[in-house]
């Protein structure tokens, strides 16, 4: 039976404001009024420093989601480098999956991988930043990586074909 | 990264440490001497020029952490900073405002201490609160935007 080939696309562009926005949402929730550095400082913005640990954190992340679904990617690339991801290029992912795959769940895969590599950048960038929140985020990336490989564990039901015969 | 440059005019802090100086001395009830006393004048230029500096090293020393230049002399104190890009640029009129009354309430405090001892800390519990004022809108960040992939 033929494969099936499910194609993931991660914005960047997405993920970092997912980022932006939680870590924004953070500071701005933990703020006493006097605590005006701490709170910039969980901010993660678009200053240089901040969005290259951010991309760092993605790209670290993207790759160990890789390394989980390896059984069902395929690469033929035989180099890779330690480059930081641009910031501009979004995330591919090529599943090639059995021809029984419920591609009912394909929006549950990329919602999950969406939400695994935006909370592992937020763990890392917490564990700088605001050691308190950091756990949380750790954990609810070790979720989603289940979430993810519950999702393209699912199979769709076989159907039998009734076979015509010729009554004599 | 957002450049900002923040100025503050000697000439006018002075003016209004002379202003806040005359008021008090002349409202200051019984005490003859009191507006004398308190009142800084022309003479008190050079002791003045001390607390001027002093404030200026106090402010400079908060914004070490985003110091491009300082680009200040003898008529005003100028730095520029070099601020996150999260900042709100509407902010900067009020963080010279703050700025400004900092340079006032550091001196007058100082002035105070001479002069007038009993408003000496409230002045100095002042400069605290203006500067803190002024790294609490540094320190503040724009919520981000969301750019729709295309």
């Amino acid at each position: 039976m033929a494969k099936k080939t499910i194609t993931i696309t991660l914005y960047m562009s997405e993920l970092i404001y997912d980022v932006q926005n939680k870590t924004y949402l953070t500071g701005r929730s933990r703020s006493t009024g006097n605590n005006h550095e701490e709170v910039a400082h969980m901010q993660a913005n678009d200053d240089d420093e901040n969005a290259n640990q951010i991309a760092r954190s993605i790209g670290n992340a993207f790759a160990n989601m890789k390394t989980q679904l390896s059984e069902f990617i395929q690469s033929a690339g035989t180099t890779a480098n330690n480059q930081l991801i641009s910031q501009t290029t979004n995330l591919s992912v090529e599943l090639v999956m059995p021809s029984n795959f419920n591609q009912a769940v394909n929006d549950t895969v990329s919602t999950a991988m969406h939400q695994y590599l935006v909370n592992c950048a937020i763990g890392d960038w917490f564990t700088i930043t605001n050691k308190n929140d950091a756990g949380d985020y750790v954990t609810l990336a070790a979720a989603n990586i289940e979430e993810i490989r519950n999702a393209i564990n699912k199979r769709v039901r076989p159907t039998r074909t009734p076979t015509v015969t010729n009554l004599p | 990264m957002t450049d900002v440059t923040l100025t503050v005019d000697k000439n006018k802090v002075y003016d209004e440490v002379a202003k806040t100086t005359s008021y008090t001395g002349a409202k200051m009830q019984g005490d003859d001497k009191a507006y004398e006393r308190i009142f800084t004048t022309d003479e008190d230029q050079q002791m003045l020029e001390r607390f001027w500096t002093e404030a200026s090293n106090a402010a400079t020393e908060q914004f070490k952490p985003f110091l491009e230049s300082n680009l200040s002399d003898s008529s005003c104190y100028k730095v520029q900073l070099e601020l996150s890009s999260s900042f709100e640029t509407q902010l900067q009129a009020s963080i010279e405002t703050s700025l400004f009354s900092f340079f006032v309430s550091v001196i007058v405090g100082k002035w105070y201490k001479f002069t007038n001892k009993s408003e000496t800390d409230s002045y100095g519990k002042e400069a605290v609160g203006m500067i803190e004022d002024v790294m609490q809108k540094i320190y503040f960040k724009k919520k981000p935007k969301r750019v729709i992939p295309q």
